[in-house]
Order: structure tokens, then C-alpha cells, then sequence
């Protein structure tokens, strides 16, 4: 219960800071490759309808670190990235999904009220090194399964989406 | 009422069922199992959700299926590759990542390594795993070297192929078998929650069914209350006693109806109100008080829990009240519940009652007050009287005057006795008449007073027997002229109603302890017999109960009560069975001292001698006796009273010298040979010599003749029985000296027989007085006097009775008695006397045998005369 009044106070709050920075706001350029992009319907953009990331843009953005065991990979890894919620932030999305693609075209529907403080992050460090696309890099959506028995549904496994590559924002 | 009281049981032992019967036992036992199987299933079925709810992997289907199409699409960007040269590289390195992850992701995750080490699955994928390690230097490398190295690379994982098919297949077997066996463990779970869901329906169905019960019990039980307090309401209020019930602290909490009425104080007013303070009398002490208060509050307090005290009225009325007390559990503390009665009446009963009995006591006091003035009064002038008469007769009177003088002085002294009697009951009364302790020599006492009766029965015909039953080895004492009044009043009484009648008297010894022996006497006779209703009625004072007939002396009633008192006053207990028209049974049980050993010897001569009663006056004694020692004795004795003495021998003597000389006294033997006391007395009489009118006092070893009747008829004075004791003779002397101013001797002729006794033979008492009168040398000759007496009197016995000569023998027997009465050869004289009235009846062997026995025990009974002679 308290989790769920949680996970709609964070919805609310991003819809609120949505709504805050609902003026657009141009983003700067990356200078490297991109690793990521986010489009749909968001406020903060840097290029025409989208917002697209490169490595050293996205280590700039608030880090999260947490230790979990994943089903995928042997032992407990250590993994840091942006939060799914810190991400929102930055480019103001405005929705309720978030719709999640991988190079190897796998696609995914994340609904807005996972990207929560705590929640998801995009890691690109396991035990602090960056991660090839050979091991699911550069960038993997990890949930901190240890934490809580709710993420360890298949459904959060399937939203665990690695090498991904783009967002959509969905209404 | 009856309903109800069972309805109260089945309650009773429904609730015990329910509380402590063993189905209540296994009723918790089996819900403890209950609750511990639930709580196995509940978490058995927490652990299965819980499971559930994480699964331990990702959807293999897909990665297993995306293996192949990776694999596929690699191989297809290689064909483009090939086409299209470099441009497509990028491309194709990309998939070919991917590919590597997706096997990447297979090695490393969870899913290989559940997998066993040897299975198919396994070995292919690492089979795999190890061709895409050895491509990465090729795809990593150059371009140029990638493009040629191509189609080689495309044809082996061409034939990668198969390999990643069965993959693929294997894992739909495996997945297909996991997903069976995660079937069975969910049915499972859910029939493991069916049964935890039946068993806690059927618990709850269960607790329901109880919880029912447990209501309707209630239900039931409440009803209960409020009959059973309706009907204790209903009882408290109908009592017409005030109930007041009160808390611990003696606040009255219930008060009913009858309270209110009695007191007269509203139940509104006493309700929550002390009782202490409200109801009772504000003048008891605080003692009392504090009595009262522990009394109210005594938790069981038993018999005392009822006493009684004084309360006060509403208008300030004090009232005594008796008030009894039950604690009982209230609802809150014990409760005191005081249920009260007035009982100002019943003190009014009693007090009416005391005042009459005080008033009947004092009534009844005077009277005998009266009675002993009244007696006391009538004595001296009647004493007066008696003297007077005594004078006449010394007077010159012709024969018919002296008739009616004499008719006037028997009057005189029927009255004298009466007025005795009357006495003789105020004194048990007032408890001033003393009892003395003497040695009794009970068949003899009861034979004397049944000889003395003997003339009056038979003059109607009634036979007097005794019968004994006595422990010759024990020496009783008691009081014998008491003794001797009782029976003599119970034997009298028995004649007086026996008509031709058999009166049967016996002494028996019933019981004896070290100090003491129960002796009773019976008198039993089969005359008319008493009715039931006067039974106890005979035994109080002035009943005479057939006034109207049948009343040859009168008498005053007294007789049957002083009888009873006199024996009450020895401790001892009178009775009486009866029916009328058969005759009457009267029992005296009497407790009489055992004296232990004879007493020492003690000669009367080392005694004090008393005065001599008659020293200075010239009183002039006839003694008449035929046998010698007898009336040396007789003459002994009066000469040391200082008595004039006289003697004669024989019974024409006597009358001769009492015509010639005025004797102030004769004594005069009522049994001698020729003309005999009882003839020489009416010769006397008769005579109008000069002694004609001196009083006349016989001496008879014969019982019978102690009738007064007996003894007035012949004109006799009085009598004396023998062995003659020196006090008996002083109270002759001093009653006919003093002018029979004296009172008479009651009863007349008592002897007494007592003492210790030498050998068992001699009466040391009787003989003592004889060593006392006469001289050692002078009783020495008279015991062998005696002694000859005896050997030739017991030869002649013998001849008599032998020549048929009964009567003859029976006067030796009577003479020899006598003077062995004399010596106080008491077992002796009683032999001879045995011996005297047999010789009439017995046969001649059973009167020879006897003859034996009397000389065996004579030559004894001499020795220890005279032994005592030289003794002292």
C-alpha cells in the first residue's frame, strides 16, 4: 500500500516537473556517439522532435549506483547509471508509457509509473567498467531485483531491456 | 416448584459438561491440532505465493527462439555483406554482438546453470559459445580480412544451425516438463488451501455451533435468574419475620415488606442506610454493639449466628428482637442476610412463666413451713396430753374408765406418729435429716421388719415370704432405722392392700464396684393392684388414694412419700410396675458403702461410760427373765444406769410381785416356759395391783412381735428386741422416766446389730457392752454355762425331735437363741433361730443335719467368747 501511494506520488511528481518545465527547452549537442534517443512527447529536445544522448551526456546526468543479483549474469554486479526517473527529468517528458527498443530491435512498453526515485536505472558501468554490446552494453535498464520481490516478475525481467537504444514517450 | 428445581440441575450439569467434561478436553486438543495443521498450510501456501509471485527466470521460450532468429538475421547481414562490401560491415558486427550476447546471455544466466553438467543443452551451447569466441578476432579485426573470411564464417554457422534448433527444441521439452511439475505444485496448493479453507469453514461452523449454545445456555440461565429471582423476591416479601439484608459494611441493601411493617420505617429509608445505626436501640453498649456487628459478620458462625437484642420503632419504640444471621457470596463481597423475629411476646410468656413458678415455689415453701410450725406446735400440747393420760391410769379407775383412757392414749399415739410423719417429710425436705453409716446386716433387718408385719398379715390371711440374694462376703453399710422405715412403710402398704394375698419381699445385691454395692429390694404383692394414672401420683405427699374404703388404719398420706424421699436422699431410686387387680411391685435400689475389713476390737469398756441415766432417783425396775445369763444381763445393765432393779424368773412370780410392789418400769420377756410375757402382761393388767399401770416393754428375739399393733393388743408398752443394747435401754429408761415426755423410739425395737465381728462369730459390740457391765470371772461362768447349755440343749434337741416332740425342741432352740443373742453370738443365734422355726417343718435327717451344724460351730463360737474375755 505504502509502496503504490509511493509509485503514484512519483507519477504525480513527474508529471508535475513535466508540467513545470512544459516551456521547451533546447539541449546541448553531443559531441561523441549517440548512445541514446529519446523522442515522443517530451519538452527538452536537441535535435528536431527528439533528445539524443551521448555516453559522456548521460554520465553528466545525476549517477545511481545499487548491488543486485540478475538472472542474466553470474554473481552480484555492481551497476551504475542514470535512473529511469533522473532521464524524464532531463528531457520533461510528458506520458504514461515509455516505449523501449534495443539494437537487436527488441521492443518493450515501460510504463511512466516504474520511473520512480529507487527505481530503474540505465546503467552503463557493471563493477565499473562500461559494457560492450557483447555484454548487453552500452546501455542496459536494470531494476534492483534484490530490493523488492515485486521486480522479480518476468514482466519486469521483460522491461529489463538491454542494448538499448532509443525511448519513445508515449501518451 | 418442582419443575424449576430440576431445570436448575440440567443447568447445573450441562455447564459442568461444557466446562470440565473430558469432550471439552479433546474438544481443545483437537483445535490446537487444527490450529497448528492451519498454521503448516498457511505457510506452506504464503511460501508457494511467494514463489509465485517471483519467478526465478526470464521468458526462455523467447531467448531460446531469438537465438535461432539471431542467428538467422547474422547470417543474412553476411549474404548482404558479401553483396554489398564494407558499407554493410558495421552492420553485421552489430549483429553479430548481438547474437554473441544473446548466447552470452544463455551461458551465463541462471537458466544453464539450473541445467545438469552433462545435459545436451549445455554441451551445445558451450559448443556454440566457443565458435563465436574463436570468430571475434576475425570480426574484429580489418575489413578487408572480415570480407574475405566471410563466406567460410557463413557456412559454419550455417551449420550452427541444427545445433541452435535443438536447442530450441529441448527447451520446449524442458519448459514444457517444468511447466507440468509448477501444474502439479499449484494444484497442489490449491487443494492444500481447499483443505485449510474446509477445515477453517468447519472450525467456523464448529465455533458457531458452540457459540449457539453457549447463547441458548445463557439464555436459559437468565430466564433462570430472573424466576428464581423473582421467586426469592416473591419469599423475602411474603415472610411475615422483617428479612433485612446488608453489605459487608452493614448497609442494608434489601429490606422487605415485613421490615417496613415492623419497624415502621419505609424501605425508601432504609435502603443504602446502616443497619447498625437505623434499627437497632440506640441504648445498647458499644459492647454490645461490637458483639452484635461481629455476630452480623461472622462468616459461619453456627449456633451462635442466632441471639438476641433490643431495636428500636421508627417512633422510638424499644422492642426486643431475636435475629438470625446467613452470609452468603454476593455479587460484590459477601452479603449478611438478618432475618429477624419480634419476640416481646414470647418475653412476656417467659416472664409470666418465671413469676408463676416463683410464686408456686414460695406457695409451697410456706406450706411446708406450716406444716413442720404446725407439727412442731402440735407435739408439745399432744405430749401434754399423753402424760395426762399416763397420770390417769396412775389414778384410781374403774375398769371402764381405764378402757377408754387406754382407747384415748392409742388415739394419742396414732396422732403422735402422723404428726412424725409430717416432720419427718419437712426435714428430707429442708435436707436437715442425716443419714448414719452402720455395719447392716440386711436378712436380718428385712426379716425383722417382716416378723413384725407377720401378726397383721395373717390376721387377712396374706402369706409374707423373703427371699435373699446377697454376697455373704461383703460388709454394707448404711442407715438401718432409715433403711428399716422405708421397708417397713413398702411391707405395710402391701398388707394394707392385700386381701388373702401373697407379699413376697427380697434384697438382692445387683452390681458391685470397689466402694459400693447396688442392693434392691423388692415388695411384691397381688393385691388390687394400682391404676397407670396414679402411679406416679402414690409417691407425692397426702395422696391416699381409696379415701372412700378399704382403710383399716388411718393414715396420712404421708407414708409413700417420705418412703420416696428417704430414699432419693440415700442415693437411691424408688419405683413402682403395677396393673390394677394385679397386685404391685415396688423396687428401692439403694447404693450402700462397702466397709473393706471388720474394724479393730475395740472393748467398749475402754469407752467413756456414760452417765448413768437414772443416778440419784430412786427407779424401780422389774426384770423378768427365765433364763439366767439373759436377765443378769438385763439387771447388769439397769444397775449401771443406776436403776433399782428387781428380778423374777417366771411369769407367775412376776405378777405376783408386780400386784405387791409399783415397779416405774418391767421388762418382760415375751417367750417363757409356763405362763408366758404376753399372759403375765394382761395378768398385770388386769391385776389393778399396784404395777397394773406401769408401762410394760417386752423382750423377744421374735421379730414378729414388733408390731405395735401386736404389742398394744397384748398391753404391751413397747418392746425391745434382743441381744438388748445398752443405748436402746437408756432410751426406754429416759422415755418412760421422763413421763414419755421423750419422743417415741422410731421404729420401735430396733435392733442394732452392728459392730465388728470375732471370727464371724461374736458381735464385738454386743459384747463388748457385757465386759463393760460384768465382771471377767462372772462372764467367764456364764460363757460355760452357756457352753453346757448348749452340748445338753442341742443332745435334748436332738431326742425331741427324734420322739416327734417338735414343739419341745423348738423352745429348746427359742432359750438357747436367746442367750446366745445375749453374748452377741450373732451366726449362732441366727442358726438357732433357723433351727427354731424348721423344727415345726422340716424333716427330722434335715433338722439332725442341722443339729450337726450347730454343734461344729458352738465350741467355736465359745473359744472366741472366750478369747475376747482374755483379750481384754
Amino acid at each position: 500500500m505504502k509502496k503504490l501511494m509511493a509509485f503514484s506520488v512519483g507519477a504525480a511528481m513527474v508529471a508535475f516537473t513535466a508540467l513545470a518545465n512544459a516551456g521547451s527547452v533546447q539541449m546541448t549537442a553531443p559531441t561523441g556517439a549517440v548512445v541514446l534517443t529519446v523522442n515522443g512527447n517530451i519538452h527538452n529536445t536537441n535535435i528536431e522532435g527528439a533528445a539524443v544522448f551521448d555516453m559522456a551526456m548521460l554520465k553528466a546526468l545525476p549517477a545511481t549506483t545499487f548491488s543486485t543479483t540478475t538472472i542474466w549474469t553470474e554473481g552480484v554486479g555492481q551497476f551504475t547509471g542514470v535512473q529511469l526517473s533522473d532521464l524524464i527529468k532531463a528531457v520533461a517528458a510528458e506520458g504514461f508509457t515509455l516505449k523501449a527498443t534495443a539494437i537487436n530491435d527488441y521492443t518493450i512498453e515501460i510504463p511512466m509509473s516504474d520511473a520512480i526515485d529507487g527505481g530503474p536505472i540505465l546503467a552503463y558501468e557493471i563493477d565499473g567498467k562500461e559494457m560492450s554490446v557483447r555484454k548487453k552494453g552500452p546501455l542496459w535498464i536494470v531494476y534492483p531485483y534484490d530490493l523488492d520481490n515485486r521486480y522479480q516478475s518476468e514482466t519486469i525481467y521483460s522491461r529489463s531491456i538491454w542494448q538499448l537504444s532509443s525511448i519513445e514517450v508515449q501518451q | 416448584m418442582a419443575p424449576a428445581r430440576s431445570t436448575t440441575q440440567n443447568s447445573q450439569t450441562g455447564r459442568s459438561r461444557w466446562v470440565s467434561g473430558p469432550g471439552f478436553q479433546a474438544l481443545t486438543a483437537s483445535a490446537a491440532v487444527i490450529l497448528l495443521l492451519l498454521s503448516y498450510f498457511a505457510l506452506q501456501v504464503r511460501d508457494e505465493l511467494k514463489s509465485l509471485e517471483s519467478s526465478p527466470r526470464d521468458n526462455l521460450h523467447w531467448t531460446l527462439s531469438q537465438l535461432e532468429v539471431d542467428l538467422l538475421i547474422f547470417i543474412a547481414q553476411g549474404d548482404e555483406a558479401i553483396k554489398r562490401g564494407a558499407v554493410s560491415l558495421p552492420r553485421l558486427r552489430q549483429r553479430f554482438d548481438t547474437f554473441y550476447s544473446r548466447v552470452d546471455t544463455l551461458v551465463n544466466g541462471d537458466f544453464l546453470r539450473s541445467l545438469p553438467e552433462k545435459s545436451k543443452i549445455r554441451g551445445s551451447v558451450t559448443e556454440i559459445i566457443t565458435k563465436l569466441d574463436d570468430t571475434i578476432p576475425i570480426i574484429d579485426g580489418v575489413d578487408e580480412d572480415l570480407i574475405a573470411s566471410l563466406p567460410v564464417i557463413l557456412d559454419d554457422y550455417r551449420s550452427m544451425q541444427p545445433l541452435v534448433r535443438m536447442i530450441s527444441l529441448e527447451g520446449v521439452n524442458l519448459f514444457a516438463k517444468l511447466s507440468d511439475n509448477s501444474r502439479k505444485a499449484f494444484s497442489l496448493l490449491i487443494v492444500q488451501t481447499a483443505i485449510v479453507g474446509a477445515i477453517l469453514i468447519a472450525a467456523l461452523a464448529a465455533s458457531f455451533y458452540l457459540l449457539f449454545r453457549q447463547y441458548r445456555i445463557s439464555i436459559r440461565k437468565s430466564d433462570e435468574i430472573v424466576v428464581a429471582n423473582d421467586r426469592l423476591k416473591h419469599a423475602i416479601d411474603a415472610s411475615l419475620d422483617p428479612i433485612i439484608v446488608t453489605d459487608d459494611r452493614l448497609r442494608i441493601v434489601e429490606y422487605n415488606p415485613a421490615a417496613a411493617r415492623v419497624f415502621g420505617v419505609t424501605r425508601e429509608q432504609a435502603i443504602s442506610n446502616k443497619f447498625m445505626d437505623l434499627l437497632l436501640a440506640d441504648d445498647l453498649t458499644s459492647g454490645e454493639r461490637g458483639a452484635i456487628v461481629d455476630q452480623l459478620l461472622a462468616e459461619d458462625a453456627g449456633d451462635a449466628a442466632r441471639f438476641e437484642t433490643r431495636a428500636v420503632k421508627a417512633d422510638g419504640t424499644r422492642f426486643p428482637i431475636e435475629i438470625s444471621v446467613g452470609t452468603t457470596a454476593g455479587g460484590i463481597g459477601p452479603i449478611h442476610i438478618a432475618y429477624i423475629r419480634d419476640i416481646s411476646q414470647r418475653i412476656e410468656a417467659d416472664n409470666a412463666i418465671i413469676a408463676a413458678r416463683d410464686k408456686a415455689l414460695a406457695a409451697d415453701k410456706a406450706k411446708s413451713d406450716f406444716l413442720t410450725v404446725m407439727s412442731h406446735e402440735m407435739r408439745t400440747p399432744l405430749n401434754g396430753v399423753m402424760g395426762v393420760l399416763q397420770i390417769l391410769q396412775d389414778t384410781e379407775l374403774s375398769a371402764d374408765q381405764r378402757h377408754l383412757i387406754s382407747l384415748a392414749e392409742n388415739s394419742g399415739k396414732i396422732l403422735l406418729r402422723h404428726v412424725n410423719d409430717v416432720l419427718d417429710s419437712a426435714r428430707i425436705e429442708a435436707g436437715t435429716l442425716h443419714f448414719s453409716k452402720e455395719i447392716l446386716d440386711l436378712p436380718a433387718m428385712v426379716q425383722e421388719i417382716v416378723d413384725l408385719n407377720a401378726p397383721e398379715a395373717a390376721r387377712k390371711g396374706t402369706t409374707l415370704e423373703t427371699r435373699f440374694d446377697l454376697c455373704t462376703k461383703t460388709r454394707l453399710a448404711g442407715d438401718p432405722v432409715r433403711i428399716k422405715q422405708v421397708l417397713l412403710n413398702l411391707i405395710g402398704n402391701a398388707i394394707k392392700f392385700c386381701e388373702a394375698g401373697r407379699i413376697e419381699v427380697t434384697a438382692s445385691e445387683l452390681q458391685q464396684s470397689d466402694t459400693h454395692s447396688l442392693v434392691q429390694f423388692c415388695v411384691s404383692d397381688d393385691g388390687v393392684g394400682i391404676a397407670p394414672e396414679n402411679q406416679l401420683r402414690i409417691f407425692d405427699d397426702f395422696v391416699t388414694l381409696d379415701s372412700s374404703f378399704r382403710r383399716p388404719v388411718m393414715g396420712t398420706g404421708l407414708g409413700l412419700g417420705i418412703t420416696r424421699r428417704l430414699t432419693e436422699a440415700m442415693g437411691g431410686t424408688i419405683k413402682l410396675n403395677s396393673s390394677p387387680g394385679h397386685g404391685s411391685r415396688f423396687t428401692v435400689e439403694l447404693p450402700l458403702c462397702i466397709e473393706a475389713a471388720p474394724g479393730p476390737f475395740t472393748a467398749v469398756a475402754n469407752e467413756k461410760r456414760p452417765a448413768a441415766v437414772m443416778e440419784g432417783r430412786a427407779f424401780d425396775v422389774l426384770v423378768v427373765e427365765d433364763n439366767e445369763t439373759n436377765r443378769l444381763i438385763v439387771s447388769r445393765m439397769l444397775t449401771a444406769q443406776g436403776c433399782r432393779v428387781s428380778e423374777s424368773a417366771s411369769g407367775e412370780d412376776s405378777v405376783n410381785l408386780a400386784i405387791e410392789q409399783r415397779f416405774d418400769l418391767i421388762l418382760m420377756d415375751v417367750s417363757m416356759p409356763g405362763m408366758d410375757g404376753t399372759e403375765a402382761c394382761a395378768a398385770i393388767r388386769n391385776s389393778s395391783g399396784k404395777s397394773a399401770g406401769a408401762p410394760i416393754v417386752g423382750l423377744t428375739a421374735h421379730t414378729g412381735f414388733m408390731d405395735k399393733e401386736v404389742q398394744t393388743a397384748a398391753g404391751f408398752d413397747d418392746c425391745l428386741v434382743k441381744p438388748l443394747r445398752r443405748s436402746q435401754l437408756v432410751n426406754i429408761l429416759q422415755l418412760y422416766a421422763s413421763g414419755r415426755g421423750a419422743q417415741a423410739l422410731a421404729p420401735l425395737g430396733n435392733a442394732e446389730k452392728t459392730g465388728g465381728f470375732e471370727d464371724d462369730l461374736v458381735d464385738t459390740e454386743i459384747f463388748g457392752e457385757l465386759i463393760d457391765i460384768l465382771p471377767s470371772e462372772t462372764l467367764s461362768e456364764r460363757i460355760d454355762m452357756f457352753a453346757r447349755e448348749l452340748e445338753t440343749g442341742m443332745v435334748d434337741f436332738a431326742a425331741n425331735v427324734t420322739a416327734g416332740k417338735r414343739r419341745a425342741a423348738a423352745e429348746i432352740a427359742h432359750r438357747l437363741l436367746g442367750t446366745a443373742s445375749f453374748l452377741g453370738a450373732s451366726p449362732l443365734e441366727h442358726m438357732l433361730r433357723e433351727i427354731e422355726t424348721a423344727a415345726q417343718v422340716e424333716s427330722t435327717k434335715d433338722l439332725l443335719a442341722r443339729c450337726v451344724a450347730i454343734e461344729q460351730t458352738s465350741p467355736q463360737t465359745v473359744s472366741s467368747l472366750r478369747r475376747l474375755i482374755c483379750s481384754t
